[in-house]
């Protein structure tokens, strides 16, 4: 659906004129998990825009290297590792090799993920293990090592989590990420009071609709920006940039204070807009299981 | 670290109701983001009081930090006591916003953003008026937000113990509330309404 012209819908400042010095963040490293693509890159780039070395962490060797070399036109300091944040040894042996190559790992991006559409009944037990073990596992196993190494070093440190804004409600088709993406705010809470008296901060940010070429939202050519966008109090969807500055305001000193925090930035979307709603459609009797755009 | 190289508010005219530390450090923090700034009585709460408030100029940025409210044994408030408190708090706060919105819809071309300060949602004995009236503000933020979507105004809070214990805070968490609000009143936070943000309710 078209947005009226007289709609007042406001977009962020573009990339180009980025909200926080060049320097933000120097002489800091940051590891960003599944930072190959998408939303890792998205905050990889705006943490290395600030000025942080960036360590991009992928499911694959080549999907690490094809974030790097975004993030290596722009002029930032970057490496990248293949690797499996469900092993411990694997996310150990990645944390060596940043580290003898940028120096001590002081930020965390936690960011690794997936996500489809599928009925609980008829997920199997690997596709539920699966979602559930990269996000629930994966962001516990590489937050303990990046702690671990933090503690060593007499402490500090500031984590950000990549969660959803369906958290608080869930949504059918999507039992998996649901559960894994909530866990991990709830996570974001315990971990921050663990390390509080080591200075390491831990926040989150529920992010709402970021369409991006590999995002299940944004791959579809007949589910335009525009259209996706109607559907939001907001009137668009959310822009890449805007989710990577928000990630990286809560890993720099601006945010010192902050920990155990959630913000979310969904232009509304988890938010009631009507009492009354269309008719209610089981989703075993759905043509679209999550849906469809208007 | 200051906001001093970031003029997140550069240009945009901020109204800031209500007194107190933490106002005071949110005042503080919009000035240094670029906002210029004025200042208004938390005890006006009457329509043509507020509307004379905005007549004085125009207004981008509202926020709105209440009106302290009295610890009371709750098998001890009267019903006088207990309508005093959502009339100096919590009405004060949406006619603010409502008055503020109007302005805004009228002029096209023209978008805001409303931030309301308050202490933590934890709760505290002797505060059921007051956690009640800040439950009340918890879900108009997301009302508002939603409604005001396509107006070009966007509504959140923080909601702290920052605020509520501010001689207690620590100065990374009073700069924190600080840059936050100034961040959450920016462009950059466009994609951000119906919001109730915390600094360290741990």
């Amino acid at each position: 659906m078209a947005i009226p012209a007289h709609h007042r819908v406001i977009e962020a400042p573009l990339p180009e004129n980025p909200p926080f010095p060049r320097d933000l963040l120097a002489g800091q490293v940051a590891v960003v998990t599944g930072g190959g693509s998408g939303m890792g890159l998205a905050m990889a780039t705006e943490m290395g825009r600030a000025g942080a070395a960036i360590a991009i962490f992928g499911r694959t060797q080549e999907k690490a290297d094809q974030g790097a070399a975004t993030l290596r036109a722009m002029g930032v300091r970057v490496v990248a590792f293949g690797g499996d944040v469900r092993k411990p040894e694997s996310i150990a042996e990645n944390f060596e090799r940043t580290e003898a190559e940028l120096g001590p790992v002081t930020i965390l991006a936690n960011n690794a993920g997936g996500n489809y559409p599928v009925l609980a009944e008829t997920m199997s037990p690997g596709q539920w293990r699966s979602i559930t073990r990269i996000a629930i596992d994966g962001t516990f196993l590489v937050s303990a090592e990046f702690a671990r190494r933090r503690i060593a070093a007499g402490g500090g440190g500031a984590i950000v989590n990549n969660s959803a804004q369906y958290i608080w409600s869930g949504f059918p088709g999507d039992a998996h990420s649901a559960a894994a993406k909530a866990a991990i705010a709830t996570m974001t809470t315990g971990l921050a009071a663990d390390w509080k008296r080591h200075g390491i901060r831990v926040n989150c940010v529920a992010a709402g609709f970021f369409p991006h070429a590999h995002s299940v939202n944004g791959a579809d050519e007949n589910r335009s920006d525009e259209r996706t966008g109607s559907m939001f109090p907001i009137g668009r969807v959310g822009r890449m940039h805007e989710f990577g500055q928000i990630s990286t305001f809560l890993v720099s000193p601006l945010a010192a204070g902050i920990t155990g925090e959630t913000l979310v930035i969904d232009g509304g979307d988890r938010l009631r807009r009507q009492l009354m709603s269309p008719a209610f459609v089981p989703p075993r009797e759905r043509d679209s299981l999550w849906g469809d755009i208007p | 670290m200051s906001a001093n190289a970031m003029p997140w508010l550069a240009g945009r005219r901020a109204l800031l109701v209500g007194a107190g530390a933490a106002a005071d450090a949110v005042a503080a923090a919009l000035v240094t983001a670029g906002a210029t700034l004025r200042r208004a009585d938390a005890a006006i709460v009457e329509g043509p009081d507020i509307a004379e408030v905005f007549d004085a100029g125009e207004v981008d940025l509202l926020v709105h930090a209440g009106t302290p409210l009295p610890a009371v044994p709750a098998e001890t408030i009267g019903l006088d006591d207990w309508r005093g408190t959502f009339s100096v708090d919590l009405d004060g706060r949406f006619l603010f916003a409502a008055e503020f919105a109007r302005r805004i819809i009228a002029a096209p071309g023209r978008h805001g953003a409303i931030l309301f300060l308050m202490p933590g949602m934890r709760s505290h004995p002797l505060r059921a008026a007051a956690a009640s009236a800040h439950g009340a503000l918890d879900n108009l933020v997301k009302s508002l937000g939603v409604e005001w979507g396509r107006d070009g105004i966007r509504v959140n809070a923080i909601a702290s113990d920052v605020i509520r214990s501010f001689a207690a805070a620590s100065q990374a968490q009073i700069d924190s509330l600080g840059n936050l609000a100034a961040w959450l009143l920016s462009d950059y936070s466009a994609y951000v309404t119906g919001t109730v943000a915390g600094i360290d309710e741990l």
